[in-house]
């Protein structure tokens, strides 16, 4: 469940329109390494997510994403405000303004419409993981693209601030993986697949389920669980103070 | 009408903060096309109000359900990301097998 807060996560306060750098920054909106692309990839992978620290940085890098989304739709706004007709021809923003007037919708600068084919909801933890750390760098490299373009003050600092949290998420996506490596067989991280090969139950009770297919990585997570630093999810909550073994 | 926030278990709790959120969340609707109606204004802070001391109550008893709440559950870990996500109560994942 989301609740809204009415309030922008880094302010923006643009005084002077351009139309021109508004069409290039709506990549960030609906462009494929897009804020919108973001979200909808981390909310989409949370669910199969093998242990609680994936669950839950996902869910709320996901949920910062939306107020990324909302700073990068304030900005193309305010960069928009009261265009004259003569701007909007001039500056090539008719094409946009044909089917949308000023209103967003989610883009690329090439005019390529939003589709979900721009991220991946893998269901393997390795997978989606590394994939999330390139979104990351990928969105970074974008905002880099986008200050080379634009000496305005005011739209310099809300991107500087939004290309600081890429490199962020992407320093808390590599610890993510890290976690889930640990959880796996140190000898083949491929061995198998921690989101469906191997039931949640193996590390806790210590048995080999019929319908456990790699009998050898459940008996390693079980070595490697204790109490202390057990992230298993439906096999031992830590809340309940629950031993894993 | 104040309704009681002590409730035996997390569940009771938990569907009580469902109600009462519901209640409070369709009132919000309501409000935005109806920002004058002094009746609907009322019912949505005594919703609203219930909610709160709900959400407060069940994060001292049993963690947080929010970001602002996770600092009024005291423990020595985090809880928030360390406890059950919603979508984790199916009842093959405590059998084993995929998820």
């Amino acid at each position: 469940m989301w609740n809204y807060e009415k309030r922008l996560q880094f302010p923006v306060n643009i005084k002077t329109t351009n139309a021109q750098l508004a069409q290039n920054i709506i990549s960030q909106f609906g462009g494929p390494d897009g804020e919108l692309a973001a979200s909808m990839r981390y909310l989409s992978q949370r669910y199969t997510m093998p242990n609680r620290n994936c669950m839950g940085l996902l869910t709320d890098i996901g949920t910062e994403e939306l107020a990324h989304l909302e700073m990068i739709c304030a900005i193309i706004y305010q960069l928009t405000c009261n265009l004259s007709m003569d701007e909007i021809e001039k500056s090539g923003f008719d094409k946009y303004y044909i089917d949308h007037t000023l209103a967003l919708w989610p883009q690329a600068a090439g005019g390529i419409p939003f589709n979900a084919c721009e991220f991946q909801s893998k269901g393997d933890p390795i997978t989606d993981l590394t994939e999330d750390m390139a979104a990351e760098q990928k969105a970074r490299s974008t905002y880099d693209n986008i200050l080379r373009l634009t000496d305005d003050p005011d739209v310099l600092a809300p991107i500087r601030f939004l290309r600081e949290r890429e490199i962020v998420h992407f320093q808390r996506f590599g610890e993510a993986l890290r976690i889930v490596q640990d959880q796996l067989d140190a000898r083949n991280f491929y061995a198998f697949n921690l989101s469906f090969d191997t039931p949640t139950s193996c590390a806790v009770t210590g048995e080999t389920p019929a319908s456990c297919k790699m009998q050898e990585g459940c008996r390693k997570m079980i070595a490697n669980t204790t109490p202390e630093g057990c992230q298993r999810t439906t096999s031992c909550d830590m809340a309940e103070g629950k031993s894993c073994k | 009408m104040m309704r009681s926030t002590r409730c035996n278990t997390k569940e009771q709790m938990l569907h009580q903060i469902s109600v009462i959120s519901f209640a409070a969340f369709d009132m919000l609707l309501y409000l935005d096309t109806h920002p004058d109606d002094s009746k609907a204004l009322s019912f949505y802070q005594e919703q609203c109000s219930i909610r709160n001391q709900l959400l407060n109550d069940y994060a001292s008893q049993f963690g947080p359900l929010t970001m602002d709440l996770a600092c009024k559950s005291p423990s020595d870990f985090w809880k928030w990301v360390m406890q059950p996500w919603p979508w984790e109560n199916c009842q093959n994942c405590e059998k084993g097998g995929m998820r």
